[in-house]
């Protein structure tokens, strides 16, 4: 998913319009994003 | 294949997302434990620069559009508050890519905080773990 894909969906889940689906999907995105940030912490 | 009812496929969705919130929370606390342990001084590399600054322009949207609804108090922040530190005043001398990175971690947790990955008690902390950092790297 690229960013704007992702940022459409951070204000559809922020402003509760977000179907279950698509909030599931967005935080599994998020988590896939901030998973790659922390290996690169660990570097 | 049986098609499972509307009602099981509902509970079930909403399990997993409660388990990603849970892992959301789980990777925002490590990640600041991560910046924390980070030495004085200490720089991030090219690609934790480029994933915090994607992850930071994401939860940003997030946290403006809370803000245009009201809802940012969740958070345990206000809107000034947020904006204060993302213009960065009151922390001069800190290296910009560093300072780029602590504030893109910071609206990284206010954001999962604003979508229940955890509470605002939470959240402050690790924000104000993040502000020490920022002060520190002056």
């Amino acid at each position: 998913m690229n960013e704007e894909e992702l940022k459409v969906l951070a204000e559809k889940v922020v402003a509760g319009t977000a179907s279950q689906e698509e909030s599931l999907l967005f935080m599994k995105e998020f988590n896939a994003l901030l998973e790659e940030l922390k290996e690169e912490l660990k570097k | 294949m049986e098609k499972m009812p509307q009602n099981n496929q509902d509970n079930n969705l909403d399990k997993q997302i409660d388990i990603e919130k849970n892992i959301l929370g789980n990777n925002v606390e490590e990640i600041s434990s991560l910046v924390s342990e980070k030495k004085e001084g200490g720089s991030f590399t090219d690609k934790a620069k480029l994933r915090a600054s994607k992850a930071g322009r994401v939860a940003g949207v997030g946290i403006a559009t809370a803000g245009t609804l009201g809802i940012l108090g969740t958070t345990g922040l206000t809107l000034a508050e947020v904006a204060e530190h993302t213009e960065g005043m009151g922390i001069p001398r800190i290296p910009e890519h560093t300072r780029g990175f602590l504030l893109n971690s910071m609206n990284i947790t206010a954001f999962v905080t604003l979508i229940g990955a955890f509470g605002a008690d939470k959240c402050e902390k690790i924000i104000q773990n993040i502000k020490s950092k920022l002060k520190s790297e002056k």
